[in-house]
């Protein structure tokens, strides 16, 4: 699959507290920019892949938005990885030949729901999951690595407030991000705790946003732009519900494993320090972010604590992560999250970073980005490229 | 009469207690002495009754048993059966005898009777009689400090007996002195002397007499006497009267835990029953409109329900709750915004699902002996398909591998809820909600078991499941 679709067009929303505008709203306005970006207008696209979690009605409603008559639309649902999917979906459906042309599209209203968090049931067994929520289920992961590594918890959260100032002095930098706010690691450490030992700059915030991608095939790609995207490879991993699974160690997740190592084979990459430019992750809550790192081979198991202060995944540092601000000031609607961070690689990779002072430094080559989904257990990571073979 | 009585016993006296002063200091008035028993916003009166069913399984095979008796004057439902719940949550068989006892604060005793003659037609009968309280009253009432929650069972039959039950007289008396109407959240009481004299006393005193005679006893034929008390003084005045010195009368535990109830007899006899010795004579005399009176002698056996005193080990391994304006919103007296961090259940699942919901069973496989929670058709280990049994998971005893401490999921007033992953010594990898703990004191490596609670009300009706509790009941976390 490697270099079979191109990226020729991107729209992102603004994301945040969008209390007066409805989802249609949102995607009226990303995917506004999108086919502008693309230089084509709805009548050529050939098919739409929708990515939405919390909507019912499924693509009807990005249909009915667009009044995007007569052609297919595919909805994906998969937690936080729908957008992903949805991207490699439309890349493998161009790729074969189905359809030439097609609009990749992740929208979320959040703060419709009435909640200020994410819940993580499923509703199959409602009572074995009351009380579920996203900050409770992911913050099972900090206490056993701060255990695993001998970090005292105080020294832990320090370590993960880190990854909050990082992303909030990123997110600042991003005009369309929901926060605006640089915090120091005091304020983090400060903040009201949400799902000890998260606090509440551990956590992403539940946004409303819109994201849109337009994929074609790789050899039609010029006659839309000269700098089209390559879509290198990909990755996608579910696991069974890891929480009840007694080989689980909480450390290593074997979907992030298997969905990176996938990509990066599609790819051709075989050392990601190097080869990777710069990477989108998904930081739901900061202590994800930190075993992403681990997990994605991205350092040494037991060594990403210890490397952050260094600086190492700053936006000049060797890799650098999250430079839009992450899920954590970008914010997080669940179904545009993958999309928004590819759009993010793709903005980076063709050197035209809504703000200059954001600009990953030096030559990009290479872009992952990455969603980790429901409690935790399903992955899926892209990785983009500015060049050919 | 043939030979019946008690084969077991069981207990449960919630984890919190509120200290009778910080009650009253809400009201800016003195408190009475003591403290009392409160059960936390995850229980009710089956939940505490399964708690006290279940270590009734340290002494019985659950196998054996026949049937169970559930009394309260405070259960959940209206119209619905608590003892079907418990005999579920117990993973009772389903050729059983149920039966609630309802409104009566003499309902344990009555069906400590029932059961006793069921024992005596077919010596296979073995009934558990759980009862449990936890009634409601007028916040700044004296009878709001003076109430308490618990629960207690004990299991008749007529094998391998600690306490043989020799005679039973009871007594009915009409008198509308302690009530609460179907509509009414709580307790009411008559003018105190007329409630004492013309009920309490009047009654107990007769049932007392009758059975001292037909069985030709003294008053000090008996090492403890079983009588229930809703006062500090009244029932120290009637064992004067009836010819019982002080040092006779079983501690009534208004002072740790209140007036229990239709708990109270049984909980108090278990009490007895934990500290007696072979041959001595015990007396039950229970007051509710009317009076249940037995006499029991204990057997040899007694011995073997000694080594642990439940009682005395649940009141020592309990915490201090010092707010009273989160001991009325547990109670609902007073309620917070509840958690949105629920999903709404129907019957149907509810019912389906019971094996997990209820049993707590998980599945062994077959093929390889994994087992796993919950059961999955689809071995986790070899991916056999349909080669599971189901086994049942609610005595083993676990570890924290990690957990979280949420205050996104919890209840304005109950906000931190302890999300765990732990592991139990058979490889089975649970995911649980833990009460009943100090968020300071949770730990990887921390020992857990598990206890029966009520989740939430969705579907308009009792969502029951299991959580952990730090290791309470068990000793050295032995399964």
């Amino acid at each position: 699959m490697k270099d079979k679709a191109a990226i020729v067009g991107m729209g992102c929303s603004k994301f945040g507290e969008r209390w007066d505008c409805s989802i249609e709203d949102l995607i009226v306005e990303a995917v506004t920019e999108g086919l502008a970006d693309a230089g084509i207008g709805k009548e050529d696209v050939d098919a739409l892949f929708y990515s939405s979690s919390f909507i019912t009605g499924a693509s009807a409603v990005a249909v009915d938005a667009l009044r995007l008559d007569g052609i297919p639309a595919y909805h994906n649902e998969n937690w936080c990885c729908s957008g992903h999917i949805a991207l490699i979906q439309a890349a493998m459906a161009v790729a074969c030949g189905v359809y030439n042309t097609v609009m990749v599209l992740g929208a979320e209203k959040l703060k419709d729901t009435g909640a200020g968090g994410l819940g993580v049931g499923r509703g199959n067994t409602p009572v074995m999951e009351n009380r579920r929520t996203a900050p409770g289920s992911f913050g099972l992961i900090g206490q056993r690595y701060f255990h695993e590594y001998g970090l005292a918890y105080d020294e832990g959260r320090r370590a993960l407030a880190r990854i909050a100032v990082k992303n909030h002095a990123n997110g600042f930098l991003s005009p369309k991000a929901h926060f605006h706010k640089v915090i120091t690691i005091e304020d983090a450490l400060n903040a009201p705790i949400i799902a000890a030992p998260l606090g509440l700059y551990d956590c992403c915030g539940t946004s409303d946003g819109a994201s849109c991608a337009i994929i074609t095939r790789t050899d039609m790609s010029k006659s839309f732009r000269e700098n089209p995207i390559y879509i290198k490879g990909f990755g996608v991993s579910h696991d069974s519900m890891p929480h009840y699974n007694p080989n689980f160690d909480w450390l290593h997740f074997p979907a992030l494993i298997k969905s990176s190592q996938d990509a990066y084979q599609m790819a051709g990459i075989t050392n990601p320090r190097e080869e990777i430019s710069l990477a989108e992750v998904h930081d739901c809550f900061t202590v994800t972010e930190l075993v992403i790192y681990e997990n994605f081979d991205f350092c040494d198991e037991g060594m990403a604590h210890k490397l952050l202060q260094e600086g190492y995944f700053d936006r000049d540092g060797k890799i650098p992560v999250n430079v839009d601000g992450g899920l954590k000031c970008f914010g997080h609607p669940v179904g545009a999250s993958g999309i928004r961070m590819t759009y993010e690689l793709y903005k980076q990779l063709q050197q035209q970073v809504d703000n200059p002072e954001r600009q990953v430094k030096g030559d990009l080559h290479l872009g992952l980005s990455h969603t980790f989904g429901g409690p935790p257990q399903l992955s899926a990571v892209l990785i983009a490229g500015n060049e050919l073979g | 009469m043939k030979r019946v009585g008690i084969m077991a016993v069981g207990a449960y006296i919630p984890y919190f207690y509120i200290s009778r002063d910080v009650i009253a200091k809400a009201w800016n008035k003195k408190g009475m002495k003591g403290v009392r028993s409160m059960m936390n916003s995850d229980e009710d009166s089956v939940t505490m009754a399964v708690e006290a069913t279940r270590t009734c399984f340290r002494f019985v095979d659950k196998k054996d048993v026949t049937g169970v008796f559930f009394a309260s004057s405070s259960a959940p439902y209206a119209e619905k059966s608590h003892a079907g719940i418990i005999s579920a949550a117990c993973d009772l068989a389903r050729k059983i005898y149920t039966a609630d006892v309802m409104g009566s604060l003499k309902g344990g005793t009555s069906a400590i009777k029932a059961a006793a003659d069921a024992a005596c037609v077919n010596p296979n009968e073995q009934s558990v009689i759980v009862a449990s309280e936890c009634r409601d009253t007028y916040p700044n009432s004296r009878k709001e400090q003076l109430l308490g929650d618990a629960a207690a069972a004990v299991v008749i039959g007529s094998e391998n007996l600690i306490a043989t039950i020799d005679e039973y007289v009871a007594v009915s008396d009409e008198i509308v002195d302690v009530w609460r109407n179907s509509c009414e959240t709580f307790v009411n009481w008559g003018e105190s002397r007329f409630i004492y004299e013309e009920g309490y006393t009047s009654s107990l005193t007769y049932a007392v007499n009758e059975i001292l005679a037909r069985t030709e006893m003294q008053p000090s034929d008996f090492a403890k006497v079983i009588l229930p008390a809703s006062d500090m003084r009244e029932y120290l005045k009637l064992a004067e009267r009836l010819g019982f010195s002080p040092d006779q009368i079983q501690d009534t535990l208004l002072l740790e835990v209140g007036d229990c109830g239709t708990a109270q007899a049984l909980l108090l006899l278990v009490a007895a029953l934990e500290k007696a010795k072979p041959g001595d004579r015990l007396l039950v005399a229970n007051y509710a409109n009317g009076a249940d009176t037995m006499v029991l002698t204990v057997t040899e056996e007694i011995t073997n329900i000694q080594k642990a005193p439940l009682v005395d080990t649940l009141l020592s391994r309990r915490r201090e709750f010092k707010e009273y304006n989160r001991f009325l919103s547990f109670r609902k007296i007073c309620p917070t915004v509840a958690s949105v961090y629920n999903l709404k259940p129907s019957n149907a699942q509810t019912w389906r699902e019971q094996d997990t919901f209820l049993r707590f069973k998980g599945s062994k496989c077959k093929k390889c002996g994994a087992e796993i929670f919950p059961a999955n058709r689809v071995c986790h280990n070899c991916g056999a398909v349909d080669e599971l049994e189901r086994i049942n998971l609610d005595e083993r005893v676990v570890k924290i591998y990690t957990f979280t401490l949420d205050e996104l999921a919890g209840s304005d007033d109950d906000p931190v809820v302890g999300q765990v992953c732990a592991n139990d010594e058979y490889g089975v990898r649970y995911y649980n909600i833990m009460t009943d703990f100090d968020p300071s004191e949770v730990e990887v490596g921390m020992t857990l078991e598990f206890t029966f609670r009520k989740m939430n009300e969705l579907g308009n009706f009792n969502n029951y499941y299991w959580k952990f509790r730090p290791v309470r009941i068990k000793e050295g976390g032995e399964t």
